[in-house]
């Protein structure tokens, strides 16, 4: 196994894991919703979907730099090696910060990571999607067409879970109050409706996913 | 769109439904063992586990007459044309089986559709062991070794799988009776055995596709 051999073999396990693991996460939520659980049920379901949703969010998180790896050794990647292993540190930095926001789950510290985490997708979002539209439009920073239509799919997939993130808002609150007061038709409805307009965004992002594992596979000519 | 692209991104969908949705099998598998949770709760999260997991029982079949079809249009194997087609009507009618036995287990059809799928994969494991040696030793069936050894790494696959059928066997009906009876110190150490046992196949299992994986992408020549 050669670097590149490695790299492409990490690209796949981060896919791998990015949608498979996302069924358990999508199935689970069913049950979460369901007022016929006890709220143990219910909490316990969620405890599951909560763990399981990690592997997709690292998977993300890892996505980029390994991408920019192996453009890198394709020789399509715009950044030199030394600004790749700043991409690297940046990102290590990034999974901390995820691994933070997960652990202390409910403190108010967590407030402020979660703020600085939904500002770095935005910027991430709008640097991917405009450097790989200059790509397309001629000043091919990317190599070819193929690779930054990839980027432009990634900028896509960091927006849908942004999306996810908005629409679950109010997800935490309604499930606490049920916990804490019991189910009521009204907060159940609240929760319902957070998860179901959350899900639409879910099964866009497979759909951009499984797009750019598509255009990688075929290297389409564009 | 080229054919052949269509095939290998179908083969790596098939991975991401078999290994990364196996993640959420594993993790729910260890969650409905605690003996602290409610019965109501351990039946929703083998619920769960039985949904997710149908996803690699199902894709782990096709796998097969997908990668004869790559393995055709790399002029590879000798299955082409009719038998090409007979291998897809076979795997048809192999998920048919395999799926009503897992759905109807219960039924005496279930379970005699168990045993045939059971005999199935012991047919076929040997069928391609020795087809993986005779083109080690040989030219054929198949024209290379990585490919031979991608179709050897299949056998040792299906053994897992039965593996796994076997050490999970006890499960079921002890699932079973603490949903009629309730917990007893009995009934939980025969869920854990059961648990505990097919770990190491399950991990074995996931060790030998990330190899398949890696023979795919570098195919090594030896």
């Amino acid at each position: 196994m050669d670097a590149h051999e490695f790299w492409r073999l990490l690209h796949l396990a981060t896919f791998v894991y990015w949608l498979g693991a996302d069924l358990g996460v999508f199935y689970s939520s069913r049950f979460v919703i369901n007022s016929a659980y006890t709220p143990e049920t219910r909490a316990v379901l969620l405890k599951t979907l909560v763990w399981l949703d990690m592997v997709p969010r690292y998977a993300l998180l890892l996505t980029l730099p390994v991408g920019l790896q192996l453009a890198g050794g394709l020789g399509l990647s715009p950044l030199s090696s030394g600004w790749l292993w700043l991409v690297w540190l940046g990102f290590a930095a990034w999974i901390v910060l995820a691994f933070q926001i997960h652990r202390r789950q409910g403190s108010d510290v967590v407030k402020a990571l979660t703020n600085i985490d939904l500002a770095l997708r935005f910027a991430l979002i709008l640097m991917l999607a405009l450097s790989a539209i200059l790509s397309l439009s001629g000043s091919d920073i990317f190599g070819t067409p193929w690779l930054a239509l990839k980027v432009l799919l990634f900028a896509g997939a960091v927006a849908c879970g942004v999306m996810i993130r908005i629409t679950f808002r109010p997800f935490e609150p309604a499930f606490g109050e049920i916990m804490k007061n019991g189910s009521t038709p009204e907060v159940e409805t609240r929760l319902r409706a957070s998860l179901n307009s959350a899900a639409r965004w879910v099964v866009l992002l497979w759909i951009v996913v499984a797009a750019a594992a598509y255009v990688g596979i075929t290297q389409p000519g564009l | 769109m080229e054919a052949q692209g269509v095939w290998a991104f179908v083969h790596v969908m098939l991975l991401v439904y078999w290994l990364g949705a196996d993640l959420g099998v594993f993790y729910t598998a260890h969650q409905v063992i605690k003996p602290e949770l409610s019965a109501e709760t351990r039946a929703a999260l083998l619920k769960v586990l039985t949904f997710v997991d149908g996803f690699p029982r199902a894709v782990s079949i096709f796998m097969l007459p997908v990668g004869l079809q790559l393995a055709a249009g790399l002029g590879l194997s000798p299955v082409i044309g009719g038998w090409l087609w007979t291998a897809w009507i076979a795997a048809v009618l192999w998920f048919l089986i395999a799926y009503t036995a897992n759905t109807q287990r219960a039924t005496a059809t279930g379970q005699t559709l168990a045993k045939i799928d059971l005999a199935i994969r012991a047919v076929l494991l040997v069928v391609l062991a020795v087809a993986a040696i005779f083109s080690f030793v040989g030219e054929a069936p198949f024209a290379t070794n990585w490919l031979a050894l991608k179709v050897l790494l299949f056998a040792l696959l299906l053994v897992c799988g039965i593996g796994i059928r076997v050490t999970f066997a006890p499960f079921g009906p002890a699932f079973a009776e603490l949903v009629a009876d309730g917990s007893s110190p009995e009934t939980e150490a025969v869920l854990k055995r059961a648990v505990g046992r097919a770990v190491p196949f399950v991990i074995a299992l996931w060790v030998l596709l990330g190899a398949e994986a890696l023979i795919g992408i570098s195919q090594p020549y030896f």
